[in-house]
């Protein structure tokens, strides 16, 4: 009975010393929850401005006299598609990697007694490495590699308490292992969105519309009612891909800071925060975002 | 980029205009649509292609372009103020190219 008792004070004793505390694993599971659902942000950017390019394409199409000529045109405008479609690969991997270090981190930070947590996070951190290893080899940036192993430490520990004791461990060693790999990524991000290449072609595709659709009025002599909705929805779109585009910008700058101080205050022994209000920012934004994605639907 | 796709925007806006024209002639109207076919070529590689890779590609559609302009010239002056801006194109092509 009395070696019960000292075991369990010697483990409240070092559950204690080394496990985070509660408002630090707040900030851990506030930022992972934030954000999760980057990956769709992408993937809803670059296929709204896809699809306009791909409408007014076809507006342009159908006022060719030449059947040979519609013809070549549509198939221009089907490989431009699958063109398009590889970029969005490419585009969405880069928050796949912010995504699945998140999943990492709300496994870690979660409260919830996770049974097969091991398995869970040497599968994140399988999908974790073979993304950024596609990345590096996208894209002349280079994000470092073997940078992480969590799971294999995870897995031979048992005990609730010990878990979260190793948790805890494991989250202090990923924040500081992963700054770089979070500052790169969202720089890679940061730099394409406010690129002038990307502003010229959105401003290309919104001349673009305007010109080839008055071209299809003129080719038909009338428009229906039904074609000119389209067309204001098309505009409607271009609007969105642009608040989209400066609220995503937005978005990396808070995630990418809000990254940084949370790893200045989970390194701290006595943190006196309560709150990162660079989260708060981050989830302020992504709320944004998510309001700009329901008037893209 | 940003400048060429205007160049480009400007040619295309150029000939959308011409082409509603009664008097051209059935030649001509394929002539400028074929211009037009031409210069969304462009645009799309303007769009898809590093600036390394995009000079490149340009110089493989630019003859063509030039084909096209030869063309018109020899069908009437009707078009030759719409070919002075596609002949300004094409030099700003060859420009960027040096």
């Amino acid at each position: 009975m009395k070696k019960f008792i000292t075991l369990l004070l010697l483990s409240i004793i070092i559950q204690g010393c080394n496990t985070l505390s509660h408002t630090k694993k707040t900030y851990v599971h506030q930022f992972a929850t934030s954000s999760k659902d980057l990956p769709q942000y992408a993937l809803k950017f670059n296929q709204t401005l896809s699809n306009v390019r791909k409408s007014r394409g076809v507006y342009f199409a159908n006022t060719l006299s030449t059947p040979s000529l519609h013809l070549t045109e549509l198939d221009n405008i089907y490989t431009q598609q699958k063109l398009d479609e590889r970029k969005t690969i490419l585009f969405k991997n880069s928050f796949e990697i912010l995504n699945t270090y998140s999943k990492i981190l709300l496994a870690l930070s979660s409260d919830a007694y996770v049974d097969n947590l091991y398995n869970n996070i040497k599968e994140l951190e399988y999908n974790l490495e073979s993304l950024i290893t596609l990345n590096n080899k996208l894209t002349s940036f280079d994000t470092p590699t073997g940078f992480i192993n969590i799971g294999a430490k995870i897995g031979v520990v048992s005990g609730r308490i010990y878990i979260n004791q190793k948790q805890s461990k494991e989250i202090k060693i990923l924040l500081n292992s992963s700054d770089t790999l979070i500052t790169n990524v969202s720089n890679n991000i940061i730099s394409y969105l406010d690129s002038k290449n990307l502003n010229a072609i959105i401003d290309n595709e919104e001349k673009m519309l305007s010109i080839n659709y008055l071209s299809y009025i003129q080719q038909s002599n009338r428009t229906s009612i039904s074609n000119d909705l389209d067309y204001i929805q098309l505009k409607s779109d271009i609007d969105n891909i642009k608040k989209l585009r400066k609220t995503l910008i937005i978005c990396m700058i808070n995630l990418k800071e809000s990254h940084k101080i949370m790893v200045e205050e989970i390194n701290k022994k006595n943190s006196t925060i309560d709150t990162i209000n660079e989260i708060k920012d981050l989830a302020k934004s992504i709320a944004e975002i998510n309001q700009i994605i329901k008037e893209l639907n | 980029m940003e400048y060429l796709l205007k160049e480009i925007h400007n040619s295309i806006s150029a000939i959308e205009t011409e082409r509603y024209n009664e008097n051209l002639s059935r030649i001509e109207k394929t002539h400028l649509e074929n211009s037009l076919i031409t210069l969304r070529n462009m645009e799309r590689s303007v769009i898809n292609k590093t600036n390394d890779e995009l000079l490149l590609e340009l110089s493989t559609i630019t003859p063509s372009l030039t084909e096209l302009i030869n063309e018109m010239e020899s069908s009437g002056e009707r078009l030759n103020e719409l070919n002075v801006k596609l002949k300004r194109l094409i030099n700003i092509i060859n420009f960027l190219k040096i």
